[in-house]
Protein backbone atom coordinates (compact mmCIF):
# COMPACT_ATOMS: atom_id res chain seq x y z
CA UNK A 1 0.00 0.00 0.00
CA UNK A 2 1.22 3.46 -0.85
CA UNK A 3 3.10 5.04 2.06
CA UNK A 4 3.78 1.78 3.89
CA UNK A 5 5.29 -0.95 1.73
CA UNK A 6 5.02 -3.49 4.55
CA UNK A 7 1.26 -3.14 4.83
CA UNK A 8 -0.99 -5.38 2.73
CA UNK A 9 -4.24 -3.95 4.00
CA UNK A 10 -6.42 -3.62 7.07
CA UNK A 11 -8.86 -6.02 8.67
CA UNK A 12 -12.51 -5.42 7.82
CA UNK A 13 -13.90 -8.49 9.61
CA UNK A 14 -12.45 -11.46 11.40
CA UNK A 15 -13.07 -14.58 13.41
CA UNK A 16 -10.83 -17.13 15.06
CA UNK A 17 -10.93 -19.07 11.77
CA UNK A 18 -9.43 -16.25 9.75
CA UNK A 19 -9.70 -12.64 8.73
CA UNK A 20 -10.70 -10.52 5.79
CA UNK A 21 -8.69 -7.48 4.78
CA UNK A 22 -9.22 -4.67 2.31
CA UNK A 23 -6.87 -2.51 0.33
CA UNK A 24 -7.28 0.16 -2.30
CA UNK A 25 -5.20 -1.28 -5.11
CA UNK A 26 -2.88 -4.27 -5.27
CA UNK A 27 0.88 -4.14 -5.86
CA UNK A 28 2.22 -6.71 -8.31
CA UNK A 29 3.39 -9.02 -5.51
CA UNK A 30 0.95 -8.34 -2.70
CA UNK A 31 -1.43 -9.78 -1.91
CA UNK A 32 -1.08 -13.08 -3.75
CA UNK A 33 -2.71 -16.47 -3.34
CA UNK A 34 -0.94 -18.64 -0.76
CA UNK A 35 0.94 -15.74 0.83
CA UNK A 36 1.79 -15.92 4.54
CA UNK A 37 0.62 -12.90 6.47
CA UNK A 38 0.29 -11.77 10.06
CA UNK A 39 -1.98 -9.53 12.00
CA UNK A 40 -1.85 -8.20 15.55
CA UNK A 41 -4.38 -9.48 18.06
CA UNK A 42 -4.91 -9.27 21.82
CA UNK A 43 -3.73 -5.65 21.81
CA UNK A 44 -0.35 -6.55 20.34
CA UNK A 45 0.25 -9.51 22.62
CA UNK A 46 -0.04 -12.01 19.79
CA UNK A 47 0.13 -12.19 16.02
CA UNK A 48 -2.45 -14.25 14.15
CA UNK A 49 -0.77 -15.99 11.22
CA UNK A 50 -2.74 -16.57 8.06
CA UNK A 51 -2.49 -17.70 4.47
CA UNK A 52 -4.36 -15.82 1.78
CA UNK A 53 -6.82 -18.10 0.03
CA UNK A 54 -9.00 -15.66 -1.87
CA UNK A 55 -8.68 -12.22 -3.42
CA UNK A 56 -11.90 -10.57 -4.39
CA UNK A 57 -12.38 -7.43 -6.47
CA UNK A 58 -15.82 -5.92 -6.09
CA UNK A 59 -17.68 -4.35 -8.97
CA UNK A 60 -20.36 -1.71 -9.17
CA UNK A 61 -22.60 -0.16 -11.81
CA UNK A 62 -19.95 2.28 -13.08
CA UNK A 63 -17.34 -0.47 -13.43
CA UNK A 64 -19.80 -2.61 -15.35
CA UNK A 65 -20.71 0.36 -17.56
CA UNK A 66 -17.05 1.03 -18.42
CA UNK A 67 -16.41 -2.68 -18.98
CA UNK A 68 -19.27 -2.81 -21.46
CA UNK A 69 -18.22 0.39 -23.25
CA UNK A 70 -17.01 -0.01 -26.80
CA UNK A 71 -13.73 1.84 -26.45
CA UNK A 72 -12.92 2.88 -22.90
CA UNK A 73 -10.04 5.34 -22.83
CA UNK A 74 -6.73 4.38 -21.25
CA UNK A 75 -7.14 7.18 -18.70
CA UNK A 76 -10.57 6.02 -17.58
CA UNK A 77 -9.36 2.43 -17.36
CA UNK A 78 -6.41 3.58 -15.25
CA UNK A 79 -8.82 5.52 -13.07
CA UNK A 80 -10.95 2.45 -12.47
CA UNK A 81 -7.95 0.18 -11.89
CA UNK A 82 -5.64 2.34 -9.78
CA UNK A 83 -7.43 5.39 -8.43
CA UNK A 84 -11.09 4.76 -7.79
CA UNK A 85 -11.82 3.63 -4.27
CA UNK A 86 -13.20 0.17 -4.83
CA UNK A 87 -11.68 -1.93 -2.08
CA UNK A 88 -10.03 -5.16 -2.98
CA UNK A 89 -10.86 -7.78 -0.39
CA UNK A 90 -8.63 -10.66 0.50
CA UNK A 91 -9.43 -13.53 2.81
CA UNK A 92 -6.90 -15.30 4.98
CA UNK A 93 -7.22 -18.62 6.76
CA UNK A 94 -5.76 -18.67 10.28
CA UNK A 95 -3.02 -21.34 10.43
CA UNK A 96 -1.47 -20.51 13.79
CA UNK A 97 -0.32 -17.68 15.98
CA UNK A 98 2.80 -16.29 17.58
CA UNK A 99 2.92 -15.50 21.27
CA UNK A 100 6.09 -14.27 22.98
CA UNK A 101 8.29 -15.40 20.08
CA UNK A 102 6.90 -18.95 20.10
CA UNK A 103 4.79 -20.33 17.27
CA UNK A 104 1.58 -22.27 17.92
CA UNK A 105 0.00 -24.45 15.27
CA UNK A 106 -3.62 -24.08 16.21
CA UNK A 107 -6.38 -21.52 15.97
CA UNK A 108 -5.64 -18.24 17.76
CA UNK A 109 -7.23 -17.42 21.11
CA UNK A 110 -8.69 -14.17 19.78
CA UNK A 111 -9.17 -12.75 16.28
CA UNK A 112 -7.63 -9.44 15.25
CA UNK A 113 -9.72 -6.31 15.65
CA UNK A 114 -11.26 -4.42 12.75
CA UNK A 115 -8.74 -2.16 10.97
CA UNK A 116 -5.73 -3.98 12.45
CA UNK A 117 -2.85 -3.78 9.95
CA UNK A 118 -2.13 -6.94 7.97
CA UNK A 119 1.50 -7.41 6.98
CA UNK A 120 3.34 -10.04 4.97
CA UNK A 121 5.45 -12.44 7.06
CA UNK A 122 9.17 -11.93 6.50
CA UNK A 123 11.27 -14.74 5.01
CA UNK A 124 12.92 -15.64 8.33
CA UNK A 125 9.49 -15.75 10.03
CA UNK A 126 8.12 -18.03 7.31
CA UNK A 127 11.13 -20.32 7.65
CA UNK A 128 10.77 -20.50 11.43
CA UNK A 129 7.02 -21.08 11.25
CA UNK A 130 7.24 -23.75 8.53
CA UNK A 131 10.14 -25.63 10.12
CA UNK A 132 7.33 -27.69 11.59
CA UNK A 133 4.53 -28.99 9.39
CA UNK A 134 1.74 -28.81 11.97
CA UNK A 135 0.09 -25.94 10.08
CA UNK A 136 -0.65 -28.32 7.18
CA UNK A 137 -3.56 -30.16 8.87
CA UNK A 138 -5.24 -26.81 9.55
CA UNK A 139 -5.16 -26.01 5.85
CA UNK A 140 -6.26 -29.47 4.73
CA UNK A 141 -9.17 -29.49 7.16
CA UNK A 142 -10.59 -26.16 6.03
CA UNK A 143 -13.94 -26.63 4.40
CA UNK A 144 -15.16 -25.06 1.17
CA UNK A 145 -11.71 -23.80 0.24
CA UNK A 146 -9.40 -24.86 -2.61
CA UNK A 147 -7.20 -26.46 0.04
CA UNK A 148 -4.92 -28.55 -2.21
CA UNK A 149 -3.99 -25.62 -4.45
CA UNK A 150 -3.68 -23.40 -1.36
CA UNK A 151 -1.38 -25.81 0.44
CA UNK A 152 0.79 -26.27 -2.64
CA UNK A 153 1.09 -22.50 -3.07
CA UNK A 154 1.96 -22.08 0.63
CA UNK A 155 4.62 -24.75 0.48
CA UNK A 156 6.12 -23.08 -2.57
CA UNK A 157 6.24 -19.76 -0.71
CA UNK A 158 7.82 -21.49 2.27
CA UNK A 159 10.43 -23.14 0.04
CA UNK A 160 11.46 -19.92 -1.72
CA UNK A 161 11.90 -18.30 1.69
CA UNK A 162 14.75 -20.77 2.22
CA UNK A 163 18.25 -20.83 0.68
CA UNK A 164 18.21 -22.36 -2.80
CA UNK A 165 20.04 -25.53 -1.70
CA UNK A 166 17.40 -26.29 0.98
CA UNK A 167 14.28 -25.80 -1.12
CA UNK A 168 14.04 -29.22 -2.76
CA UNK A 169 14.58 -31.03 0.50
CA UNK A 170 11.94 -28.91 2.21
CA UNK A 171 9.37 -29.69 -0.47
CA UNK A 172 10.22 -33.41 -0.36
CA UNK A 173 9.75 -33.52 3.41
CA UNK A 174 6.52 -31.53 3.17
CA UNK A 175 5.30 -33.85 0.40
CA UNK A 176 5.96 -36.93 2.57
CA UNK A 177 4.08 -35.32 5.48
CA UNK A 178 1.11 -34.53 3.26
CA UNK A 179 1.17 -38.06 1.76
CA UNK A 180 0.71 -39.49 5.27
CA UNK A 181 -2.25 -37.18 5.91
CA UNK A 182 -3.86 -38.01 2.58
CA UNK A 183 -3.06 -41.73 2.55
CA UNK A 184 -6.76 -42.55 2.98
CA UNK A 185 -7.58 -40.74 -0.26
CA UNK A 186 -5.19 -41.90 -2.98
CA UNK A 187 -6.72 -40.03 -5.96
CA UNK A 188 -6.57 -36.78 -4.00
CA UNK A 189 -3.00 -37.46 -2.86
CA UNK A 190 -1.99 -38.14 -6.45
CA UNK A 191 -3.60 -34.89 -7.60
CA UNK A 192 -2.00 -32.92 -4.77
CA UNK A 193 1.47 -34.31 -5.44
CA UNK A 194 1.13 -33.34 -9.10
CA UNK A 195 0.31 -29.75 -8.09
CA UNK A 196 3.21 -29.78 -5.66
CA UNK A 197 5.61 -31.09 -8.34
CA UNK A 198 4.55 -28.24 -10.59
CA UNK A 199 5.11 -25.75 -7.75
CA UNK A 200 8.46 -27.38 -7.03
CA UNK A 201 9.65 -26.92 -10.60
CA UNK A 202 8.75 -23.25 -10.53
CA UNK A 203 10.32 -22.73 -7.10
CA UNK A 204 13.65 -24.40 -7.69
CA UNK B 1 -45.60 1.78 6.29
CA UNK B 2 -47.15 5.21 6.97
CA UNK B 3 -48.10 5.97 3.40
CA UNK B 4 -51.49 4.47 2.59
CA UNK B 5 -51.07 3.62 -1.10
CA UNK B 6 -54.70 2.50 -1.36
CA UNK B 7 -55.85 6.00 -0.48
CA UNK B 8 -53.41 7.49 -2.96
CA UNK B 9 -54.36 5.27 -5.87
CA UNK B 10 -57.27 7.43 -7.16
CA UNK B 11 -55.04 10.53 -6.99
CA UNK B 12 -52.24 8.74 -8.84
CA UNK B 13 -54.76 7.76 -11.53
CA UNK B 14 -55.86 11.38 -11.85
CA UNK B 15 -52.25 12.49 -12.11
CA UNK B 16 -51.51 9.97 -14.87
CA UNK B 17 -54.65 10.99 -16.79
CA UNK B 18 -53.55 14.62 -16.54
CA UNK B 19 -50.07 13.73 -17.89
CA UNK B 20 -51.60 11.77 -20.79
CA UNK B 21 -53.89 14.63 -21.72
CA UNK B 22 -51.09 17.22 -21.43
CA UNK B 23 -48.81 15.06 -23.61
CA UNK B 24 -51.46 14.76 -26.33
CA UNK B 25 -51.97 18.55 -26.27
CA UNK B 26 -48.19 19.03 -26.59
CA UNK B 27 -47.89 16.42 -29.37
CA UNK B 28 -50.57 18.25 -31.36
CA UNK B 29 -48.69 21.55 -30.96
CA UNK B 30 -45.27 20.26 -31.91
CA UNK B 31 -45.60 20.61 -35.73
CA UNK B 32 -46.56 24.26 -35.21
CA UNK B 33 -43.66 24.86 -32.84
CA UNK B 34 -41.19 23.19 -35.20
CA UNK B 35 -42.49 25.30 -38.09
CA UNK B 36 -42.08 28.44 -35.99
CA UNK B 37 -38.55 27.37 -35.15
CA UNK B 38 -37.73 26.71 -38.81
CA UNK B 39 -38.94 30.18 -39.72
CA UNK B 40 -37.17 31.97 -36.90
CA UNK B 41 -34.16 33.12 -38.89
CA UNK B 42 -36.19 34.40 -41.83
CA UNK B 43 -38.42 36.44 -39.47
CA UNK B 44 -37.84 40.15 -39.33
CA UNK B 45 -34.92 40.27 -36.88
CA UNK B 46 -35.47 43.91 -36.10
CA UNK B 47 -39.10 43.22 -35.20
CA UNK B 48 -38.09 40.25 -33.09
CA UNK B 49 -35.63 42.44 -31.22
CA UNK B 50 -38.39 45.01 -30.58
CA UNK B 51 -40.60 42.26 -29.22
CA UNK B 52 -37.78 41.09 -26.95
CA UNK B 53 -37.33 44.65 -25.70
CA UNK B 54 -41.08 45.02 -25.11
CA UNK B 55 -41.28 41.73 -23.25
CA UNK B 56 -38.45 42.75 -20.93
CA UNK B 57 -36.17 40.45 -18.98
CA UNK B 58 -38.97 38.87 -16.99
CA UNK B 59 -40.12 36.97 -20.08
CA UNK B 60 -37.61 34.13 -20.23
CA UNK B 61 -37.02 34.21 -24.00
CA UNK B 62 -33.55 33.35 -25.23
CA UNK B 63 -31.81 35.84 -27.48
CA UNK B 64 -30.59 34.59 -30.85
CA UNK B 65 -26.92 35.06 -31.71
CA UNK B 66 -24.97 35.32 -34.95
CA UNK B 67 -25.44 31.59 -35.43
CA UNK B 68 -28.62 30.85 -37.41
CA UNK B 69 -31.11 29.62 -34.83
CA UNK B 70 -32.22 26.48 -36.67
CA UNK B 71 -28.76 25.46 -37.83
CA UNK B 72 -27.19 22.39 -36.24
CA UNK B 73 -23.50 21.59 -35.88
CA UNK B 74 -22.01 18.11 -36.39
CA UNK B 75 -19.54 16.55 -33.96
CA UNK B 76 -16.10 18.11 -34.43
CA UNK B 77 -13.10 15.97 -35.38
CA UNK B 78 -12.27 14.11 -32.13
CA UNK B 79 -9.10 15.23 -30.39
CA UNK B 80 -6.91 12.69 -28.69
CA UNK B 81 -5.10 15.04 -26.35
CA UNK B 82 -6.91 17.39 -24.02
CA UNK B 83 -7.46 17.84 -20.30
CA UNK B 84 -10.68 17.89 -18.36
CA UNK B 85 -11.18 19.30 -14.88
CA UNK B 86 -14.42 18.74 -13.05
CA UNK B 87 -15.74 19.54 -9.60
CA UNK B 88 -18.92 18.80 -7.76
CA UNK B 89 -20.07 19.65 -4.28
CA UNK B 90 -22.18 18.21 -1.53
CA UNK B 91 -23.19 19.52 1.87
CA UNK B 92 -24.61 18.74 5.28
CA UNK B 93 -27.08 21.43 6.26
CA UNK B 94 -27.31 22.56 9.90
CA UNK B 95 -29.73 20.56 11.99
CA UNK B 96 -30.96 22.14 15.19
CA UNK B 97 -31.85 18.68 16.50
CA UNK B 98 -28.20 17.64 16.33
CA UNK B 99 -25.95 17.75 19.41
CA UNK B 100 -24.21 20.79 17.95
CA UNK B 101 -24.83 23.29 15.17
CA UNK B 102 -22.56 23.15 12.16
CA UNK B 103 -22.66 22.72 8.44
CA UNK B 104 -20.24 21.11 6.06
CA UNK B 105 -19.30 21.47 2.41
CA UNK B 106 -17.36 18.78 0.56
CA UNK B 107 -16.02 19.38 -2.95
CA UNK B 108 -14.87 16.48 -5.14
CA UNK B 109 -12.22 17.32 -7.76
CA UNK B 110 -10.78 15.40 -10.68
CA UNK B 111 -8.22 16.19 -13.41
CA UNK B 112 -7.99 13.90 -16.41
CA UNK B 113 -5.31 14.24 -19.09
CA UNK B 114 -6.61 12.39 -22.12
CA UNK B 115 -3.92 11.11 -24.43
CA UNK B 116 -1.42 10.72 -21.57
CA UNK B 117 -2.49 7.20 -20.55
CA UNK B 118 -2.05 8.34 -16.94
CA UNK B 119 -4.68 7.83 -14.27
CA UNK B 120 -6.50 10.98 -13.18
CA UNK B 121 -5.61 13.05 -10.14
CA UNK B 122 -8.43 13.14 -7.62
CA UNK B 123 -8.87 15.07 -4.42
CA UNK B 124 -11.52 16.55 -2.21
CA UNK B 125 -11.75 19.72 -0.20
CA UNK B 126 -13.86 19.52 2.92
CA UNK B 127 -14.65 22.23 5.46
CA UNK B 128 -16.83 22.31 8.52
CA UNK B 129 -18.42 25.65 9.50
CA UNK B 130 -19.21 26.13 13.17
CA UNK B 131 -18.52 29.76 14.18
CA UNK B 132 -21.45 32.00 15.01
CA UNK B 133 -20.43 34.18 12.04
CA UNK B 134 -20.85 31.13 9.83
CA UNK B 135 -24.12 30.00 11.34
CA UNK B 136 -26.06 33.25 11.81
CA UNK B 137 -26.59 36.29 9.64
CA UNK B 138 -26.21 39.89 10.76
CA UNK B 139 -29.78 39.85 12.17
CA UNK B 140 -29.15 36.73 14.22
CA UNK B 141 -31.21 34.46 11.99
CA UNK B 142 -29.88 31.00 11.21
CA UNK B 143 -28.11 30.78 7.88
CA UNK B 144 -30.47 29.62 5.16
CA UNK B 145 -29.91 26.43 3.18
CA UNK B 146 -29.93 28.47 -0.04
CA UNK B 147 -26.96 30.55 1.18
CA UNK B 148 -25.11 27.33 2.06
CA UNK B 149 -25.87 25.97 -1.40
CA UNK B 150 -24.65 29.26 -2.87
CA UNK B 151 -21.40 28.94 -0.92
CA UNK B 152 -21.07 25.40 -2.25
CA UNK B 153 -21.50 26.66 -5.82
CA UNK B 154 -18.81 29.29 -5.25
CA UNK B 155 -16.46 26.66 -3.78
CA UNK B 156 -17.07 24.36 -6.76
CA UNK B 157 -16.01 27.14 -9.12
CA UNK B 158 -13.08 28.14 -6.91
CA UNK B 159 -11.83 24.53 -6.92
CA UNK B 160 -12.22 24.37 -10.66
CA UNK B 161 -10.19 27.58 -11.05
CA UNK B 162 -7.46 26.17 -8.76
CA UNK B 163 -7.21 22.99 -10.84
CA UNK B 164 -7.05 24.99 -14.07
CA UNK B 165 -4.40 27.37 -12.73
CA UNK B 166 -2.18 24.48 -11.66
CA UNK B 167 -2.25 22.88 -15.10
CA UNK B 168 -0.13 23.84 -18.06
CA UNK B 169 -1.90 21.45 -20.41
CA UNK B 170 -3.83 22.94 -23.33
CA UNK B 171 -6.50 22.68 -24.42
CA UNK B 172 -8.42 22.07 -21.26
CA UNK B 173 -12.10 22.02 -20.42
CA UNK B 174 -13.41 22.89 -16.95
CA UNK B 175 -16.75 21.28 -16.19
CA UNK B 176 -19.48 22.06 -13.70
CA UNK B 177 -22.55 19.94 -13.10
CA UNK B 178 -24.78 22.98 -13.23
CA UNK B 179 -25.75 26.07 -15.15
CA UNK B 180 -23.23 28.90 -15.01
CA UNK B 181 -25.46 31.61 -13.58
CA UNK B 182 -25.13 31.47 -9.80
CA UNK B 183 -28.41 29.74 -8.89
CA UNK B 184 -28.78 31.52 -5.57
CA UNK B 185 -28.61 34.94 -7.22
CA UNK B 186 -30.92 33.79 -10.02
CA UNK B 187 -33.54 32.69 -7.49
CA UNK B 188 -33.71 35.94 -5.55
CA UNK B 189 -33.82 38.10 -8.68
CA UNK B 190 -33.87 41.76 -7.74
CA UNK B 191 -34.00 40.99 -4.01
CA UNK B 192 -30.29 40.48 -3.57
CA UNK B 193 -28.71 41.28 -0.24
CA UNK B 194 -25.15 41.77 0.94
CA UNK B 195 -24.24 38.09 1.54
CA UNK B 196 -25.60 37.15 -1.88
CA UNK B 197 -23.77 40.02 -3.55
CA UNK B 198 -20.56 38.94 -1.83
CA UNK B 199 -21.01 35.39 -3.08
CA UNK B 200 -21.76 36.65 -6.58
CA UNK B 201 -18.61 38.81 -6.55
CA UNK B 202 -16.52 35.81 -5.52
CA UNK B 203 -18.18 33.65 -8.16
CA UNK B 204 -17.43 36.17 -10.92
CA UNK B 205 -13.85 36.51 -9.67
CA UNK B 206 -13.34 32.75 -10.04
CA UNK B 207 -14.80 32.91 -13.53
CA UNK B 208 -12.15 35.53 -14.34
CA UNK B 209 -9.47 33.22 -12.91
CA UNK B 210 -10.69 30.47 -15.21
CA UNK B 211 -10.65 32.82 -18.16
CA UNK B 212 -7.05 33.81 -17.38
CA UNK B 213 -6.05 30.17 -17.06
CA UNK B 214 -7.39 29.59 -20.60
CA UNK B 215 -9.43 26.62 -19.45
CA UNK B 216 -12.72 26.45 -21.34
CA UNK B 217 -15.51 26.62 -18.79
CA UNK B 218 -18.78 24.77 -19.44
CA UNK B 219 -21.82 24.03 -17.31
CA UNK B 220 -23.51 20.74 -18.12
CA UNK B 221 -27.25 20.34 -17.44
CA UNK B 222 -28.73 16.91 -17.81
CA UNK B 223 -32.46 16.63 -18.50
CA UNK B 224 -32.96 20.41 -18.67
CA UNK B 225 -36.47 21.78 -18.30
CA UNK B 226 -35.74 25.28 -19.60
CA UNK B 227 -38.10 26.79 -22.14
CA UNK B 228 -36.09 29.84 -23.21
CA UNK B 229 -36.16 28.93 -26.92
CA UNK B 230 -39.87 28.09 -26.75
CA UNK B 231 -40.45 31.48 -25.11
CA UNK B 232 -38.61 33.08 -28.03
CA UNK B 233 -40.88 31.25 -30.49
CA UNK B 234 -43.92 32.46 -28.55
CA UNK B 235 -42.67 36.02 -28.99
CA UNK B 236 -42.03 35.46 -32.69
CA UNK B 237 -45.65 34.31 -33.12
CA UNK B 238 -47.17 37.15 -31.07
CA UNK B 239 -48.04 40.50 -32.60
CA UNK B 240 -45.90 43.35 -31.27
CA UNK B 241 -48.90 45.10 -29.74
CA UNK B 242 -49.86 41.93 -27.82
CA UNK B 243 -46.42 41.26 -26.35
CA UNK B 244 -47.09 43.22 -23.18
CA UNK B 245 -50.16 41.09 -22.44
CA UNK B 246 -48.15 37.89 -22.73
CA UNK B 247 -48.11 35.85 -19.55
CA UNK B 248 -46.88 32.40 -18.72
CA UNK B 249 -50.49 31.23 -18.34
CA UNK B 250 -51.58 32.70 -21.65
CA UNK B 251 -48.57 31.23 -23.47
CA UNK B 252 -50.01 28.99 -26.23
CA UNK B 253 -46.95 26.75 -26.01
CA UNK B 254 -47.20 26.32 -22.25
CA UNK B 255 -45.77 22.98 -21.13
CA UNK B 256 -43.41 22.60 -24.10
CA UNK B 257 -39.76 22.71 -23.17
CA UNK B 258 -36.69 23.33 -25.36
CA UNK B 259 -35.62 19.71 -25.05
CA UNK B 260 -38.83 18.63 -26.83
CA UNK B 261 -37.87 20.70 -29.87
CA UNK B 262 -34.21 19.77 -29.98
CA UNK B 263 -34.87 16.07 -29.50
CA UNK B 264 -36.61 16.26 -32.91
CA UNK B 265 -33.95 18.36 -34.57
CA UNK B 266 -30.56 17.23 -33.30
CA UNK B 267 -28.94 14.10 -34.68
CA UNK B 268 -26.65 12.08 -32.38
CA UNK B 269 -23.54 14.12 -31.52
CA UNK B 270 -24.89 17.35 -33.04
CA UNK B 271 -25.27 20.61 -31.16
CA UNK B 272 -27.73 23.42 -31.67
CA UNK B 273 -26.87 27.03 -32.36
CA UNK B 274 -25.88 29.30 -29.54
CA UNK B 275 -28.42 31.40 -27.68
CA UNK B 276 -28.05 33.96 -24.92
CA UNK B 277 -29.98 33.63 -21.70
CA UNK B 278 -31.72 36.94 -21.09
CA UNK B 279 -31.99 37.89 -17.43
CA UNK B 280 -30.96 40.66 -15.08
CA UNK B 281 -28.41 38.32 -13.61
CA UNK B 282 -26.87 37.60 -16.99
CA UNK B 283 -26.57 41.35 -17.50
CA UNK B 284 -24.40 41.42 -14.36
CA UNK B 285 -22.40 38.55 -15.82
CA UNK B 286 -22.09 40.43 -19.12
CA UNK B 287 -20.84 43.53 -17.30
CA UNK B 288 -18.14 41.35 -15.71
CA UNK B 289 -17.19 39.92 -19.13
CA UNK B 290 -18.80 36.53 -18.54
CA UNK B 291 -22.19 36.69 -20.28
CA UNK B 292 -23.68 33.21 -20.38
CA UNK B 293 -24.57 31.54 -23.70
CA UNK B 294 -26.09 28.12 -24.12
CA UNK B 295 -26.64 25.43 -26.68
CA UNK B 296 -28.34 22.05 -26.69
CA UNK B 297 -26.48 18.89 -27.58
CA UNK B 298 -27.45 15.30 -28.43
CA UNK B 299 -25.01 13.25 -26.38
CA UNK B 300 -25.18 10.31 -28.75
CA UNK B 301 -26.87 8.06 -26.21
CA UNK B 302 -30.53 7.25 -26.87
CA UNK B 303 -32.37 10.54 -27.34
CA UNK B 304 -30.47 12.30 -24.59
CA UNK B 305 -30.54 16.07 -25.08
CA UNK B 306 -28.52 18.17 -22.66
CA UNK B 307 -28.02 21.87 -22.23
CA UNK B 308 -24.50 23.28 -22.14
CA UNK B 309 -23.77 26.75 -20.84
CA UNK B 310 -20.56 28.59 -21.70
CA UNK B 311 -19.28 32.09 -20.95
CA UNK B 312 -18.85 34.59 -23.77
CA UNK B 313 -15.08 34.03 -23.96
CA UNK B 314 -15.81 30.44 -25.01
CA UNK B 315 -18.89 31.23 -27.10
CA UNK B 316 -17.11 33.86 -29.18
CA UNK B 317 -14.58 31.43 -30.64
CA UNK B 318 -15.59 28.64 -33.01
CA UNK B 319 -12.46 26.62 -32.19
CA UNK B 320 -13.12 26.87 -28.43
CA UNK B 321 -16.73 25.84 -28.90
CA UNK B 322 -15.56 22.87 -30.97
CA UNK B 323 -13.20 21.78 -28.19
CA UNK B 324 -16.00 21.92 -25.60
CA UNK B 325 -18.45 20.15 -27.94
CA UNK B 326 -15.92 17.39 -28.74
CA UNK B 327 -14.74 16.94 -25.14
CA UNK B 328 -18.31 16.59 -23.88
CA UNK B 329 -19.19 14.04 -26.54
CA UNK B 330 -16.10 11.99 -25.75
CA UNK B 331 -16.78 12.26 -22.02
CA UNK B 332 -20.35 11.07 -22.52
CA UNK B 333 -19.44 8.07 -24.63
CA UNK B 334 -18.53 5.61 -21.88
CA UNK B 335 -21.25 6.65 -19.50
CA UNK B 336 -24.24 6.82 -21.84
CA UNK B 337 -24.79 10.52 -21.87
CA UNK B 338 -23.26 12.04 -18.76
CA UNK B 339 -19.60 13.16 -18.61
CA UNK B 340 -17.28 10.65 -16.97
CA UNK B 341 -15.41 13.37 -15.08
CA UNK B 342 -18.64 14.63 -13.52
CA UNK B 343 -19.64 11.10 -12.52
CA UNK B 344 -16.35 10.80 -10.65
CA UNK B 345 -16.44 14.32 -9.18
CA UNK B 346 -19.89 13.57 -7.81
CA UNK B 347 -18.68 10.28 -6.38
CA UNK B 348 -15.88 12.12 -4.58
CA UNK B 349 -18.20 14.82 -3.30
CA UNK B 350 -21.25 12.97 -2.13
CA UNK B 351 -21.87 12.88 1.62
CA UNK B 352 -24.02 9.88 2.43
CA UNK B 353 -26.30 9.43 5.42
CA UNK B 354 -23.75 7.01 6.79
CA UNK B 355 -20.98 9.65 6.43
CA UNK B 356 -23.16 12.06 8.33
CA UNK B 357 -23.86 9.56 11.11
CA UNK B 358 -20.13 8.79 11.39
CA UNK B 359 -19.27 12.48 11.58
CA UNK B 360 -21.89 13.05 14.27
CA UNK B 361 -20.53 10.12 16.29
CA UNK B 362 -17.04 11.60 15.99
CA UNK B 363 -18.28 14.99 17.19
CA UNK B 364 -20.14 13.38 20.10
CA UNK B 365 -17.07 11.39 21.13
CA UNK B 366 -14.86 14.48 21.03
CA UNK B 367 -17.41 16.42 23.10
CA UNK B 368 -17.40 13.65 25.71
CA UNK B 369 -13.57 13.58 25.71
CA UNK B 370 -13.68 17.25 26.71
CA UNK B 371 -16.23 16.63 29.44
CA UNK B 372 -19.03 18.30 27.51
CA UNK B 373 -22.46 16.87 27.67
CA UNK B 374 -24.73 16.91 24.70
CA UNK B 375 -28.24 15.91 24.08
CA UNK B 376 -30.18 15.16 21.01
CA UNK B 377 -33.53 16.84 20.76
CA UNK B 378 -36.46 14.75 21.90
CA UNK B 379 -37.85 15.06 18.39
CA UNK B 380 -34.68 13.60 16.85
CA UNK B 381 -34.63 10.83 19.43
CA UNK B 382 -38.27 9.87 18.88
CA UNK B 383 -37.75 10.00 15.11
CA UNK B 384 -34.91 7.53 15.59
CA UNK B 385 -37.24 5.21 17.54
CA UNK B 386 -39.98 5.29 14.96
CA UNK B 387 -37.71 5.42 11.92
CA UNK B 388 -36.45 1.91 12.52
CA UNK B 389 -37.91 -1.05 10.74
CA UNK B 390 -41.25 -1.82 12.26
CA UNK B 391 -42.28 -5.11 13.67
CA UNK B 392 -45.85 -4.72 12.55
CA UNK B 393 -47.31 -2.87 9.65
CA UNK B 394 -49.94 -0.32 10.65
Amino acid sequence: MAGDPTLIGRVTRSSTLGFVGALKSPEPEIPVFGMFCKCEAQRGKSDVLGVIYNINIEDDDLTRQIAAAERPTEEELADQQYVRQIPIEFEALAVGYRLTEAYFYTLPPQPPLALAPIRPMKSDEIVQFTNQFEFIPLILSASNLPVDALLAACLRKASVARPRQERQNFLLEAGRYCAKLLSHDLPRMDSFLRILCFEEKSAI
Amino acid sequence: MSLDLRKLLPQVDLMVQSIVSRNSRIDALIPEVLAAFAGLHSDDQELLQRKLDQAGETWPAAMPTDEEAQKTYPPPQPRREYSVFATDGSQIHPDRHSPTMYYLINIGRISLRYGSGAPPEISSVVKIYFDDDDLYDEFGSAISTSIINGKRDVLELESLASLAEKSTEQPSVALLDNGLLLWLAAQVGAHRNRPIDQLLDQYLKHMSRLQSSEALLAGFLDKPRHWNVVALLTLANTALEDVRQLTIKSNPYRGIIDRTIFSRILKPGFRSSLFIQRSKLNTAFRDAGHQVYFFYMHTGAGDNIVRVEVPEWVANSQSRLDIVHDALLQQCRQTEGYPYSLVRAHELAVVSNLDRQNLESLIQNRLIDHGLSFSQSRKAETKRWTGRKRRFQV
